[in-house]
Protein backbone atom coordinates (compact mmCIF):
# COMPACT_ATOMS: atom_id res chain seq x y z
CA UNK A 1 0.00 0.00 0.00
CA UNK A 2 1.42 3.29 -0.75
CA UNK A 3 2.19 6.04 1.65
CA UNK A 4 -0.72 8.87 2.43
CA UNK A 5 0.90 12.22 0.70
CA UNK A 6 4.24 9.74 -0.68
CA UNK A 7 2.83 10.73 -4.55
CA UNK A 8 6.35 9.48 -5.81
CA UNK A 9 6.10 5.84 -4.70
CA UNK A 10 3.73 4.38 -6.84
CA UNK A 11 4.40 0.50 -6.82
CA UNK A 12 3.64 0.29 -10.36
CA UNK A 13 4.50 3.29 -12.96
CA UNK A 14 1.79 4.51 -15.30
CA UNK A 15 2.79 2.55 -18.29
CA UNK A 16 4.91 4.80 -20.65
CA UNK A 17 2.34 4.59 -23.44
CA UNK A 18 -0.22 7.25 -23.93
CA UNK A 19 -2.85 5.30 -25.15
CA UNK A 20 -3.84 4.43 -22.59
CA UNK A 21 -7.45 5.66 -21.50
CA UNK A 22 -8.33 7.12 -18.46
CA UNK A 23 -11.27 5.56 -16.62
CA UNK A 24 -13.50 7.27 -14.13
CA UNK A 25 -11.57 5.73 -10.84
CA UNK A 26 -8.09 6.92 -12.60
CA UNK A 27 -9.61 10.57 -12.97
CA UNK A 28 -10.23 10.56 -9.23
CA UNK A 29 -7.10 9.58 -8.91
CA UNK A 30 -5.98 12.62 -11.24
CA UNK A 31 -8.42 15.37 -9.39
CA UNK A 32 -7.40 14.81 -5.90
CA UNK A 33 -3.27 14.89 -7.14
CA UNK A 34 -2.47 11.71 -6.14
CA UNK A 35 -0.25 10.80 -8.86
CA UNK A 36 3.53 11.51 -9.02
CA UNK A 37 4.53 14.34 -11.40
CA UNK A 38 5.58 11.83 -13.73
CA UNK A 39 2.38 9.96 -14.08
CA UNK A 40 0.36 12.94 -14.02
CA UNK A 41 2.09 14.63 -17.03
CA UNK A 42 1.61 11.03 -19.25
CA UNK A 43 -2.05 10.93 -18.16
CA UNK A 44 -2.25 14.73 -19.13
CA UNK A 45 -0.56 14.33 -22.52
CA UNK A 46 -2.79 11.19 -23.28
CA UNK A 47 -5.67 13.46 -22.14
CA UNK A 48 -5.00 16.68 -24.31
CA UNK A 49 -5.40 14.63 -27.26
CA UNK A 50 -8.12 12.05 -26.70
CA UNK A 51 -11.40 14.29 -26.55
CA UNK A 52 -13.52 11.50 -24.62
CA UNK A 53 -11.28 11.06 -22.02
CA UNK A 54 -10.79 15.26 -21.38
CA UNK A 55 -14.44 15.20 -21.11
CA UNK A 56 -14.58 12.76 -18.75
CA UNK A 57 -12.21 14.48 -16.57
CA UNK A 58 -13.70 17.89 -17.12
CA UNK A 59 -16.67 16.28 -15.25
CA UNK A 60 -14.41 14.89 -12.51
CA UNK A 61 -13.29 18.62 -12.20
CA UNK A 62 -16.38 19.87 -11.88
CA UNK A 63 -17.57 17.34 -9.30
CA UNK A 64 -14.32 18.66 -7.38
CA UNK A 65 -15.16 22.25 -7.55
CA UNK A 66 -18.64 21.01 -6.45
CA UNK A 67 -17.22 18.78 -3.57
CA UNK A 68 -15.29 22.22 -2.18
CA UNK A 69 -18.78 24.26 -2.01
CA UNK A 70 -20.62 21.10 -0.23
CA UNK A 71 -17.76 20.51 2.24
CA UNK A 72 -19.00 20.39 5.56
CA UNK A 73 -17.65 23.44 7.35
CA UNK A 74 -16.30 25.36 4.95
CA UNK A 75 -15.08 28.56 5.45
CA UNK A 76 -16.32 30.41 2.55
CA UNK A 77 -19.85 32.52 3.81
CA UNK A 78 -22.46 30.62 1.52
CA UNK A 79 -24.82 33.44 -0.23
CA UNK A 80 -27.86 30.68 -0.99
CA UNK A 81 -30.04 28.87 1.79
CA UNK A 82 -28.87 25.16 1.77
CA UNK A 83 -28.89 22.95 -1.30
CA UNK A 84 -32.49 22.03 -2.00
CA UNK A 85 -31.04 18.62 -3.69
CA UNK A 86 -30.33 17.07 -0.68
CA UNK A 87 -33.79 17.56 0.89
CA UNK A 88 -35.90 17.31 -2.20
CA UNK A 89 -34.60 14.42 -3.51
CA UNK A 90 -34.84 11.46 -0.71
CA UNK A 91 -38.16 13.33 0.55
CA UNK A 92 -40.85 10.34 -0.91
CA UNK A 93 -39.03 7.37 1.01
CA UNK A 94 -38.19 8.78 4.06
CA UNK A 95 -42.10 9.77 4.80
CA UNK A 96 -42.47 6.04 4.49
CA UNK A 97 -39.78 5.08 7.13
CA UNK A 98 -40.44 7.66 9.41
CA UNK A 99 -43.35 5.98 9.69
CA UNK A 100 -41.64 2.45 10.60
CA UNK A 101 -39.83 3.54 13.79
CA UNK A 102 -41.65 6.99 14.81
CA UNK A 103 -40.47 7.69 18.24
CA UNK A 104 -42.97 8.97 21.07
CA UNK A 105 -40.56 11.38 22.57
CA UNK A 106 -43.33 12.13 25.08
CA UNK A 107 -43.41 15.05 26.13
CA UNK A 108 -39.95 16.18 26.22
CA UNK A 109 -39.29 19.84 25.13
CA UNK A 110 -36.68 18.83 23.44
CA UNK A 111 -35.35 21.48 21.60
CA UNK A 112 -37.88 24.17 21.86
CA UNK A 113 -36.37 27.07 21.14
CA UNK A 114 -37.11 30.65 22.27
CA UNK A 115 -37.72 29.99 25.96
CA UNK A 116 -33.80 28.59 26.61
CA UNK A 117 -30.40 30.02 26.57
CA UNK A 118 -28.95 28.82 23.34
CA UNK A 119 -26.40 27.04 25.56
CA UNK A 120 -25.41 24.85 27.38
CA UNK A 121 -28.46 22.12 26.01
CA UNK A 122 -31.92 21.94 27.27
CA UNK A 123 -33.81 19.51 30.11
CA UNK A 124 -34.67 16.52 29.44
CA UNK A 125 -37.12 13.87 31.01
CA UNK A 126 -36.13 11.18 33.18
CA UNK A 127 -34.05 8.51 32.09
CA UNK A 128 -36.27 5.60 31.00
CA UNK A 129 -39.43 7.55 30.33
CA UNK A 130 -38.69 9.49 27.43
CA UNK A 131 -38.21 6.93 24.81
CA UNK A 132 -39.70 4.25 23.59
CA UNK A 133 -40.09 2.56 20.15
CA UNK A 134 -43.90 2.52 18.65
CA UNK A 135 -43.86 -1.53 18.39
CA UNK A 136 -42.61 -1.12 22.53
CA UNK A 137 -38.98 -2.24 22.14
CA UNK A 138 -36.13 -1.28 24.35
CA UNK A 139 -34.42 1.93 23.78
CA UNK A 140 -30.51 1.43 22.32
CA UNK A 141 -28.27 1.29 25.42
CA UNK A 142 -26.00 4.13 24.00
CA UNK A 143 -29.14 6.06 22.97
CA UNK A 144 -30.05 5.47 26.96
CA UNK A 145 -27.03 6.55 28.48
CA UNK A 146 -26.40 9.04 25.75
CA UNK A 147 -29.44 11.43 26.90
CA UNK A 148 -28.81 10.98 30.72
CA UNK A 149 -25.77 11.96 29.95
CA UNK A 150 -27.08 14.60 27.97
CA UNK A 151 -29.45 15.72 30.58
CA UNK A 152 -26.68 15.77 32.90
CA UNK A 153 -25.01 17.90 30.88
CA UNK A 154 -21.72 16.09 30.45
CA UNK A 155 -21.39 16.36 26.58
CA UNK A 156 -18.31 14.32 26.65
CA UNK A 157 -19.86 11.57 27.44
CA UNK A 158 -23.02 12.25 25.40
CA UNK A 159 -21.16 12.82 22.25
CA UNK A 160 -19.77 9.22 22.87
CA UNK A 161 -23.15 7.19 23.43
CA UNK A 162 -24.88 9.14 21.05
CA UNK A 163 -22.10 8.16 18.45
CA UNK A 164 -22.10 5.16 19.11
CA UNK A 165 -25.79 4.71 19.25
CA UNK A 166 -28.05 2.90 16.39
CA UNK A 167 -31.33 3.94 15.03
CA UNK A 168 -33.25 4.04 12.06
CA UNK A 169 -36.27 6.05 10.86
CA UNK A 170 -37.16 8.46 12.62
CA UNK A 171 -35.29 7.58 15.84
CA UNK A 172 -32.00 7.76 14.05
CA UNK A 173 -33.01 11.65 13.17
CA UNK A 174 -33.68 12.30 16.82
CA UNK A 175 -30.42 10.80 17.56
CA UNK A 176 -28.70 13.03 15.14
CA UNK A 177 -30.53 15.72 16.32
CA UNK A 178 -29.76 15.19 20.24
CA UNK A 179 -25.74 15.01 18.60
CA UNK A 180 -25.70 17.87 17.01
CA UNK A 181 -26.77 19.69 19.99
CA UNK A 182 -24.01 18.31 21.84
CA UNK A 183 -21.87 19.01 19.00
CA UNK A 184 -22.64 22.67 19.46
CA UNK A 185 -22.44 22.97 23.50
CA UNK A 186 -18.95 21.38 23.21
CA UNK A 187 -17.92 23.97 20.45
CA UNK A 188 -17.75 22.17 17.08
CA UNK A 189 -19.96 24.16 15.12
CA UNK A 190 -19.37 22.63 12.26
CA UNK A 191 -19.74 19.42 13.32
CA UNK A 192 -23.44 20.29 14.49
CA UNK A 193 -23.77 21.62 11.04
CA UNK A 194 -22.72 18.53 9.63
CA UNK A 195 -24.73 16.57 11.65
CA UNK A 196 -27.54 18.64 11.02
CA UNK A 197 -27.29 18.95 7.49
CA UNK A 198 -27.45 15.33 7.23
CA UNK A 199 -31.09 15.37 8.59
CA UNK A 200 -33.80 13.64 6.68
CA UNK A 201 -36.22 16.49 7.92
CA UNK A 202 -39.82 15.27 7.40
CA UNK A 203 -38.37 12.43 9.37
CA UNK A 204 -37.94 15.02 12.39
CA UNK A 205 -41.33 15.76 13.81
CA UNK A 206 -43.15 19.04 14.40
CA UNK A 207 -42.04 20.89 16.84
CA UNK A 208 -38.81 19.45 16.76
CA UNK A 209 -38.31 20.03 12.85
CA UNK A 210 -38.83 23.51 13.56
CA UNK A 211 -36.54 23.65 16.33
CA UNK A 212 -34.09 21.88 14.81
CA UNK A 213 -33.69 24.58 12.41
CA UNK A 214 -33.25 27.10 14.87
CA UNK A 215 -30.19 24.65 16.43
CA UNK A 216 -28.55 24.95 12.50
CA UNK A 217 -29.17 28.36 12.51
CA UNK A 218 -26.93 28.75 15.95
CA UNK A 219 -24.71 26.45 14.67
CA UNK A 220 -24.38 27.83 11.25
CA UNK A 221 -23.40 31.12 12.88
CA UNK A 222 -21.18 29.92 15.49
CA UNK A 223 -19.85 28.56 11.95
CA UNK A 224 -19.41 31.73 10.62
CA UNK A 225 -21.80 31.27 8.04
CA UNK A 226 -24.37 33.77 9.00
CA UNK A 227 -25.56 34.64 5.39
CA UNK A 228 -27.08 31.15 5.32
CA UNK A 229 -28.21 31.43 8.84
CA UNK A 230 -29.94 34.56 8.28
CA UNK A 231 -31.19 33.22 5.22
CA UNK A 232 -33.20 30.43 7.35
CA UNK A 233 -33.88 32.69 9.88
CA UNK A 234 -36.24 35.46 7.99
CA UNK A 235 -37.92 32.10 6.66
CA UNK A 236 -38.57 30.41 9.60
CA UNK A 237 -40.32 34.25 11.10
CA UNK A 238 -41.96 34.86 7.94
CA UNK A 239 -43.75 31.35 8.46
CA UNK A 240 -47.02 31.11 10.29
CA UNK A 241 -47.20 28.83 13.70
CA UNK A 242 -48.02 25.18 12.53
CA UNK A 243 -47.17 25.51 8.86
CA UNK A 244 -44.41 22.61 8.17
CA UNK A 245 -41.06 23.99 7.36
CA UNK A 246 -37.66 22.50 5.84
CA UNK A 247 -34.72 24.62 5.43
CA UNK B 1 -7.91 -2.29 -26.29
CA UNK B 2 -5.76 -1.16 -23.61
CA UNK B 3 -2.53 -2.39 -24.40
CA UNK B 4 -0.05 -2.20 -20.82
CA UNK B 5 -2.43 -2.06 -17.62
CA UNK B 6 -2.09 0.99 -15.24
CA UNK B 7 -1.06 1.17 -12.11
CA UNK B 8 -3.13 0.74 -8.67
CA UNK B 9 -5.53 2.89 -7.66
CA UNK B 10 -4.05 5.48 -5.28
CA UNK B 11 -7.39 6.93 -3.92
CA UNK B 12 -8.74 3.18 -1.63
CA UNK B 13 -5.89 3.71 0.48
CA UNK B 14 -6.12 7.98 1.03
CA UNK B 15 -9.56 7.18 2.06
CA UNK B 16 -8.60 4.30 4.73
CA UNK B 17 -5.84 6.77 6.09
CA UNK B 18 -7.75 9.53 6.10
CA UNK B 19 -10.78 7.94 8.42
CA UNK B 20 -7.87 7.01 10.32
CA UNK B 21 -6.83 10.71 11.08
CA UNK B 22 -10.74 11.62 11.96
CA UNK B 23 -11.27 8.68 13.90
CA UNK B 24 -8.33 9.47 16.37
CA UNK B 25 -8.86 13.51 15.93
CA UNK B 26 -9.26 15.61 18.69
CA UNK B 27 -12.43 17.28 18.46
CA UNK B 28 -10.26 20.65 17.95
CA UNK B 29 -8.91 18.68 14.90
CA UNK B 30 -11.70 17.18 13.23
CA UNK B 31 -12.93 19.93 11.09
CA UNK B 32 -8.70 19.51 9.11
CA UNK B 33 -9.49 15.74 9.03
CA UNK B 34 -12.82 16.18 7.87
CA UNK B 35 -11.57 18.48 5.02
CA UNK B 36 -9.07 15.78 4.12
CA UNK B 37 -11.12 13.19 4.03
CA UNK B 38 -14.51 14.92 2.29
CA UNK B 39 -12.78 15.05 -0.96
CA UNK B 40 -11.73 11.73 -0.79
CA UNK B 41 -15.07 10.14 -0.59
CA UNK B 42 -16.28 12.58 -2.85
CA UNK B 43 -14.19 12.03 -5.55
CA UNK B 44 -14.16 8.56 -5.32
CA UNK B 45 -18.06 8.27 -4.65
CA UNK B 46 -18.31 10.48 -7.74
CA UNK B 47 -16.24 8.46 -9.53
CA UNK B 48 -17.75 4.79 -8.94
CA UNK B 49 -21.16 6.98 -9.66
CA UNK B 50 -20.25 7.60 -13.04
CA UNK B 51 -18.80 4.13 -14.12
CA UNK B 52 -21.79 2.90 -13.11
CA UNK B 53 -24.46 5.41 -13.66
CA UNK B 54 -24.88 3.84 -17.66
CA UNK B 55 -25.64 0.26 -16.70
CA UNK B 56 -28.37 1.57 -13.91
CA UNK B 57 -30.57 4.97 -14.80
CA UNK B 58 -30.07 7.99 -16.74
CA UNK B 59 -28.12 9.98 -14.59
CA UNK B 60 -26.70 13.34 -15.58
CA UNK B 61 -23.94 15.23 -14.07
CA UNK B 62 -25.99 17.52 -11.71
CA UNK B 63 -27.44 13.79 -10.92
CA UNK B 64 -24.59 12.56 -9.63
CA UNK B 65 -22.75 15.42 -7.68
CA UNK B 66 -25.86 15.40 -5.71
CA UNK B 67 -25.79 11.93 -4.83
CA UNK B 68 -22.01 12.02 -4.31
CA UNK B 69 -22.08 15.00 -2.09
CA UNK B 70 -25.19 13.16 -0.49
CA UNK B 71 -23.37 9.43 0.29
CA UNK B 72 -19.75 10.97 0.85
CA UNK B 73 -21.86 13.11 3.76
CA UNK B 74 -23.27 10.20 5.26
CA UNK B 75 -20.09 8.20 4.83
CA UNK B 76 -18.63 10.92 6.87
CA UNK B 77 -20.44 11.00 9.60
CA UNK B 78 -20.60 7.36 9.95
CA UNK B 79 -16.80 7.23 9.71
CA UNK B 80 -16.82 10.10 12.73
CA UNK B 81 -19.07 7.82 14.27
CA UNK B 82 -17.37 4.64 14.26
CA UNK B 83 -19.45 2.60 12.30
CA UNK B 84 -17.81 2.64 9.09
CA UNK B 85 -14.57 1.76 9.40
CA UNK B 86 -12.20 0.63 6.57
CA UNK B 87 -9.13 -0.08 8.85
CA UNK B 88 -6.88 -2.92 7.53
CA UNK B 89 -9.07 -3.13 4.86
CA UNK B 90 -7.29 -3.82 1.42
CA UNK B 91 -7.46 -1.06 -1.24
CA UNK B 92 -10.19 -3.69 -3.43
CA UNK B 93 -11.87 -3.98 -0.68
CA UNK B 94 -12.45 0.05 -0.16
CA UNK B 95 -13.04 0.45 -3.61
CA UNK B 96 -15.34 -2.59 -3.79
CA UNK B 97 -17.51 -1.16 -0.72
CA UNK B 98 -17.80 2.23 -2.16
CA UNK B 99 -19.13 1.49 -5.29
CA UNK B 100 -21.57 -0.63 -3.99
CA UNK B 101 -22.44 2.30 -1.81
CA UNK B 102 -22.77 3.96 -5.47
CA UNK B 103 -24.73 1.33 -6.74
CA UNK B 104 -27.33 1.22 -4.27
CA UNK B 105 -27.60 5.32 -4.86
CA UNK B 106 -27.81 4.63 -8.33
CA UNK B 107 -30.74 1.83 -7.94
CA UNK B 108 -32.24 4.74 -5.73
CA UNK B 109 -32.15 7.04 -7.59
CA UNK B 110 -33.62 4.51 -10.41
CA UNK B 111 -36.51 3.66 -8.42
CA UNK B 112 -37.83 7.06 -7.36
CA UNK B 113 -38.06 7.98 -11.49
CA UNK B 114 -39.71 5.04 -11.76
CA UNK B 115 -37.37 3.16 -14.32
CA UNK B 116 -34.33 1.56 -14.20
CA UNK B 117 -32.06 0.09 -17.38
CA UNK B 118 -32.54 -3.38 -17.63
CA UNK B 119 -29.40 -5.34 -17.06
CA UNK B 120 -26.56 -5.38 -20.15
CA UNK B 121 -25.90 -8.51 -21.94
CA UNK B 122 -22.47 -8.30 -23.18
CA UNK B 123 -20.86 -6.82 -20.24
CA UNK B 124 -18.10 -6.45 -22.71
CA UNK B 125 -19.98 -4.29 -25.15
CA UNK B 126 -21.24 -2.09 -22.55
CA UNK B 127 -17.89 -1.12 -20.75
CA UNK B 128 -16.39 -0.25 -24.25
CA UNK B 129 -19.19 2.10 -24.84
CA UNK B 130 -19.22 3.54 -21.50
CA UNK B 131 -15.36 4.48 -21.92
CA UNK B 132 -15.79 5.71 -25.01
CA UNK B 133 -12.10 3.88 -25.92
CA UNK B 134 -13.59 2.93 -29.61
CA UNK B 135 -13.69 6.84 -30.42
CA UNK B 136 -11.85 7.74 -33.90
CA UNK B 137 -8.33 9.10 -33.00
CA UNK B 138 -7.52 12.97 -34.10
CA UNK B 139 -5.88 13.58 -37.32
CA UNK B 140 -2.48 15.09 -37.11
CA UNK B 141 -3.05 18.46 -38.44
CA UNK B 142 -6.13 19.05 -36.07
CA UNK B 143 -4.27 17.82 -33.19
CA UNK B 144 -1.51 20.23 -34.31
CA UNK B 145 -4.28 23.33 -34.60
CA UNK B 146 -5.94 22.38 -31.23
CA UNK B 147 -2.31 22.56 -29.56
CA UNK B 148 -1.60 25.68 -31.06
CA UNK B 149 -4.93 27.19 -29.72
CA UNK B 150 -4.88 25.74 -26.38
CA UNK B 151 -1.52 27.58 -25.65
CA UNK B 152 -2.68 30.57 -27.40
CA UNK B 153 -5.90 30.24 -24.98
CA UNK B 154 -3.36 29.95 -21.88
CA UNK B 155 -1.37 33.20 -22.55
CA UNK B 156 -4.49 34.91 -22.95
CA UNK B 157 -5.92 33.38 -19.81
CA UNK B 158 -2.94 34.13 -17.88
CA UNK B 159 -3.17 37.58 -18.56
CA UNK B 160 -6.70 37.98 -16.92
CA UNK B 161 -7.07 38.69 -13.40
CA UNK B 162 -6.90 35.98 -10.62
CA UNK B 163 -10.29 36.29 -9.85
CA UNK B 164 -11.43 36.62 -13.74
CA UNK B 165 -9.79 33.68 -14.44
CA UNK B 166 -11.30 31.82 -11.82
CA UNK B 167 -14.83 32.70 -12.14
CA UNK B 168 -14.36 32.50 -16.22
CA UNK B 169 -13.09 28.98 -16.15
CA UNK B 170 -15.86 27.37 -13.17
CA UNK B 171 -18.33 29.13 -15.83
CA UNK B 172 -17.26 28.03 -18.98
CA UNK B 173 -15.29 24.49 -18.46
CA UNK B 174 -16.96 23.45 -15.10
CA UNK B 175 -20.22 24.86 -15.77
CA UNK B 176 -20.61 25.65 -12.26
CA UNK B 177 -23.45 27.55 -11.26
CA UNK B 178 -22.89 31.41 -10.22
CA UNK B 179 -23.48 31.15 -6.69
CA UNK B 180 -20.88 28.22 -6.75
CA UNK B 181 -18.47 30.76 -8.35
CA UNK B 182 -19.73 33.41 -5.53
CA UNK B 183 -18.94 31.48 -2.84
CA UNK B 184 -15.53 30.50 -3.85
CA UNK B 185 -14.37 34.02 -4.49
CA UNK B 186 -16.50 35.91 -1.92
CA UNK B 187 -18.46 37.93 -4.80
CA UNK B 188 -22.78 38.24 -4.86
CA UNK B 189 -24.28 35.97 -7.93
CA UNK B 190 -24.57 39.21 -10.33
CA UNK B 191 -20.91 40.25 -9.66
CA UNK B 192 -20.16 36.65 -11.33
CA UNK B 193 -22.13 36.84 -13.85
CA UNK B 194 -20.39 40.54 -14.82
CA UNK B 195 -16.52 39.42 -13.86
CA UNK B 196 -17.21 36.21 -16.34
CA UNK B 197 -18.87 38.34 -19.01
CA UNK B 198 -16.15 40.66 -19.17
CA UNK B 199 -13.25 37.98 -19.32
CA UNK B 200 -14.57 36.47 -22.26
CA UNK B 201 -14.72 39.64 -24.04
CA UNK B 202 -11.35 40.03 -22.84
CA UNK B 203 -10.54 36.39 -24.10
CA UNK B 204 -12.33 37.14 -27.53
CA UNK B 205 -10.35 40.21 -28.42
CA UNK B 206 -6.55 38.53 -27.02
CA UNK B 207 -7.55 35.34 -29.41
CA UNK B 208 -8.24 37.53 -32.07
CA UNK B 209 -4.50 39.33 -31.70
CA UNK B 210 -3.27 35.82 -31.76
CA UNK B 211 -5.67 34.70 -35.06
CA UNK B 212 -7.70 32.77 -33.67
CA UNK B 213 -11.11 33.99 -34.32
CA UNK B 214 -13.07 31.07 -33.72
CA UNK B 215 -14.61 31.33 -30.13
CA UNK B 216 -15.05 27.69 -29.87
CA UNK B 217 -13.04 25.81 -27.53
CA UNK B 218 -10.86 23.00 -28.76
CA UNK B 219 -9.93 19.71 -27.66
CA UNK B 220 -6.91 19.53 -25.31
CA UNK B 221 -7.86 23.46 -24.06
CA UNK B 222 -9.65 22.45 -20.92
CA UNK B 223 -6.21 20.18 -19.59
CA UNK B 224 -3.76 22.87 -20.69
CA UNK B 225 -6.14 25.42 -18.50
CA UNK B 226 -6.96 23.11 -15.80
CA UNK B 227 -3.22 22.20 -15.38
CA UNK B 228 -2.20 26.11 -15.52
CA UNK B 229 -4.83 26.88 -12.93
CA UNK B 230 -4.03 24.03 -10.75
CA UNK B 231 -0.37 25.13 -10.23
CA UNK B 232 0.12 28.57 -8.01
CA UNK B 233 1.88 31.47 -8.83
CA UNK B 234 5.21 29.69 -8.54
CA UNK B 235 3.95 26.54 -10.82
CA UNK B 236 3.62 24.34 -7.19
CA UNK B 237 0.33 22.64 -6.92
CA UNK B 238 -2.80 24.20 -5.80
CA UNK B 239 -3.46 24.37 -2.29
CA UNK B 240 -5.53 21.43 -1.60
CA UNK B 241 -6.06 19.59 2.33
CA UNK B 242 -3.71 17.21 3.13
CA UNK B 243 -2.79 14.47 5.26
CA UNK B 244 -0.44 14.66 7.68
CA UNK B 245 2.79 11.82 7.71
CA UNK B 246 2.28 9.48 10.63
Amino acid sequence: MNRPNDRNSSMAEWPDDATVHLDDLRCADVVLGLLSEGERAQALAHVAGCPVCESRLRAHAAADARAAFDRPGRETTRVTALPVAWYRRPVAGLVLAAAATLIAVGALPLLRGGARAPEPARELPAPGERVRTREGLPEDPHLAAGLDAFAKHDFATADRELSQAKGSGTGEQMRRLYLADVRLARGDAHGAVALLRSLRWLDVPEPWRRDAAGLLVRALRKAGEGAEADSIERALRSLEPGTPFVP
Amino acid sequence: MLPSSPPPLRWPAHVVAAVALLRRAALTERDGARAVLWPLLHASLFASLRAQAGRITAAGQEDLEDLASQKALELLLRAEEGTWDPDGRAEHEVAGYLARVARHALVDLARRRGRECPEPEDAEAWAIAVSGAASEPARPEDQLASREFARALRVCVAALAPRARLAWFARVFLERPSREIAAKLSLTAPHVDVVVQRARESLRECMLRKGHPDAELRPGAFVEIWTFLSEGPDGEPAERPELEHG
